[in-house]
């Protein structure tokens, strides 16, 4: 059953997206100053296309999805692990991005890796320094002082 | 033919080209050794490397990379029982069993040596057949290049792994994703939801960076709980004889010939035509039960069957713009990256991209056979580290890949929230690599098929008014068909339940 809601759940987030392609579209209005083709499709045709079908075929795989569900009674796919330290790395990733260019690359690079190293079960204070501010002072090297980017 | 094949030798034989193909090789055959990295991977990481090169050289090093990680997925297959990519899983049937009788040693020397000759051969096929393809395909008007761009993301989500219906749910969504901003002709703003950012489209690098770099790591975390396998030995590398090479050159010819024609269609791979070639040399030889215990050919004939892929995925990429696989997908993003626009167009108007690529690939193969021969053993020593050591360190090549192209925070954003879907779609099966070939091939298809339909005055027959495009449009409709006859029967003859109660 929890795999179905799974199934689900992915599918209707894909349905979600299209749904709301086509309601924005549907709002969309050509500005006055836009250029006006007389002929060839207009703007809107290939998105409501793909965002209509993609809707269809979503629609589609929730009825196989449950038509199996019904058949086979059985689990689709293979669980997983608990998604914790997928969780804690998109928490930390989303961080590192808010304040990259903010603060000082090499050690916010540092502070990221011994992060993670944490979530990924790693325990030896020592060991996740050193590889830390190593790994931090070879990236700066490259990125910054090699090739100039400006981070 | 020649002429041009020397062109891309002459752009590509400078110290500067040859060491970024050299250096990605070497970072090739490391990703590749590491399990749990894949090519695409490798090359999400040299992205941010790139942006400081011009597009050929930039190009070149993630050539080396691709080819590098082909070789680098039979070191952890053969040692450690554990495919450094999904293409190397069939090295290890026989490759772990042969290092498990104490020839480990012989068993790289065959994959080294399977790897570059299937390699080689894969790079003259398709040095043969890409001059006259391309001069075939610079014929072609905006109708062809739409319907050729619509067959290829069919054939995709045809070929993908799981069904053609989640392969077209990741292929609209990725044609959908690539209509978002300015419409192309009348600078209507689509799908962007105020946002000013997202007036000039989805950025390239952040779909990338999100579905190949982050939504990858996300899925493969729960490997770190499986730790990492030692290797107890010193181990070295034994390159088998010339006499012996002689007696099984054929495990090398057929797994090239897979590679070459499986790598051609766009969006299979190599997965498929390892275990093709060593199907086939199986069922030929005298001794079939020999294979699975240690048997050499069971190491050639695939090994070379993957590296072949190389030469086979260039054939749909620098023709007509259509990914062999996930690695070509990426390459294709690193072109337009670098302000190219990949397919049939790209030989005509940079024929020294196309050509030098190509003599690329060639080059790339001798580098891997020497990195391979000369220095297995820090690879082998780098195999077993922790995936949790690197994965924290291709989150942040990631992430700069993404942020240094425009150093704006909203791609990596973009990137991130990518990711976090991608990973959901995969856990769930949907093929991944097609929402990034919509995302790549939407915009082509889309102003192409506009142009036509404005140069035809609307007259939708345009696109059956030659044999060649009525024949696409055949072939598009074949496979649609096909594969929802499959889907039915699948449906059909599948098990009833036991209930028990």
């Amino acid at each position: 059953m929890r795999d179905l809601a799974k199934e689900l759940a992915v599918t209707g987030l894909l349905a979600a997206i299209a749904a709301t392609s086509l309601a924005s579209l549907h709002m969309t209005e050509r500005p006055a100053l836009s250029f006006q083709y007389s002929s060839g499709l207009p703007f809107s045709a290939l998105p409501n296309l793909y965002a209509g079908l993609l809707l269809f075929l979503c629609l589609l795989n929730a009825g196989k999805a449950v038509w199996r569900h019904k058949r086979e009674n059985q689990s689709l796919a293979k669980e997983k692990k608990p998604t914790g330290r997928a969780v804690a790395t998109v928490a930390l990733l989303l961080s590192f991005v808010f304040l990259l260019g903010k603060a000082p690359f090499a050690a916010l690079c540092a502070v990221f890796l011994c992060l993670l190293f944490l979530v990924y079960g790693k325990r030896k204070p020592l060991q996740m320094a050193c590889i830390a501010l190593g790994g931090a002072a070879a990236l700066h090297l490259v990125f910054v002082s090699a090739l100039g980017l400006r981070l | 033919m020649l002429n041009n094949i020397f062109m891309g030798f002459e752009h590509i034989l400078t110290w500067y080209n040859m060491g970024m193909l050299l250096a990605g090789t070497a970072l090739g055959i490391l990703v590749g050794a590491l399990p749990g990295l894949s090519s695409p991977m490798a090359m999400i990481v040299l992205l941010p490397l790139t942006y400081s090169f011009a597009g050929l050289p930039a190009l070149l090093m993630m050539m080396g990379a691709y080819v590098g990680t082909k070789l680098g997925g039979s070191y952890s297959a053969i040692l450690l029982r554990t495919p450094g990519t999904p293409a190397a899983a069939c090295t290890v049937l026989d490759g772990h069993p042969m290092a498990l009788q104490g020839k480990a040693a012989q068993a790289l020397g065959y994959a080294t040596i399977g790897s570059t000759l299937g390699g080689l051969l894969g790079w003259l096929a398709a040095s043969l057949c890409i001059p006259i393809i391309a001069g075939i395909a610079i014929k072609s008007g905006p109708a062809d290049i739409a319907l050729i761009g619509l067959a290829g993301l069919v054939m995709v989500s045809s070929f993908v792994r799981g069904s053609m219906l989640k392969g077209l749910i990741g292929i609209l969504l990725g044609l959908l994703l690539s209509t978002v901003g300015l419409d192309p002709q009348d600078t209507t703003p689509r799908m962007t939801f105020g946002m000013e950012e997202l007036y000039g489209g989805i950025d390239f690098s952040a779909a990338l960076v999100g579905f190949f770099g982050i939504a990858v790591v996300l899925s493969d975390l729960h490997r770190i709980e499986e730790g990492t396998a030692r290797i107890g030995e010193k181990v070295g590398l034994c390159l088998p004889s010339l006499r012996e090479m002689r007696l099984r050159w054929r495990a090398i010819v057929i797994g090239a010939f897979y590679g070459l024609f499986v790598g051609a269609v766009p969006g299979v791979g190599a997965e498929g035509s390892t275990w093709l070639a060593y199907a086939t040399i199986r069922k030929n030889s005298k001794n079939p039960e020999s294979f699975g215990t240690g048997n050499p050919d069971g190491i050639l004939a695939p090994e070379s069957s993957n590296n072949a892929v190389t030469g086979g995925t260039m054939l749909p990429m620098l023709t007509l713009g259509l990914p062999g696989d996930g690695s070509t997908a990426i390459m294709l993003g690193a072109l337009l990256l670098h302000g190219m626009t990949p397919g049939i167009t790209l030989v005509r108007e940079s024929p020294e991209m196309v050509y030098g690529l190509l003599a690329g690939l060639g080059v790339a193969h001798v580098f891997m056979f020497l990195l391979g021969t000369l220095a297995i053993r820090p690879y082998i020593a780098l195999l077993q580290n922790d995936r949790a050591w690197i994965f924290p360190f291709v989150l942040i090549m990631a992430v700069v890949g993404c942020f240094a192209g425009t150093n704006n925070p909203f791609p990596v954003f973009l990137a991130v929230l990518f990711g976090i879907l991608g990973y959901f779609m995969e856990s769930r099966g949907f093929p991944i690599p097609t929402v990034v070939l919509g995302v790549i091939l939407g915009p082509i298809i889309e102003v192409n098929l506009r142009l036509a339909l404005s140069l035809s005055n609307d007259d939708w027959l345009v696109f059956t008014d030659t044999w060649p495009r009525k024949i696409i449009l055949a072939l598009i409709l074949y496979i649609v068909c096909k594969e929802i006859f499959l889907e039915v029967k699948r449906m059909r003859l599948q098990p009833q339940p036991n209930i028990t109660l």
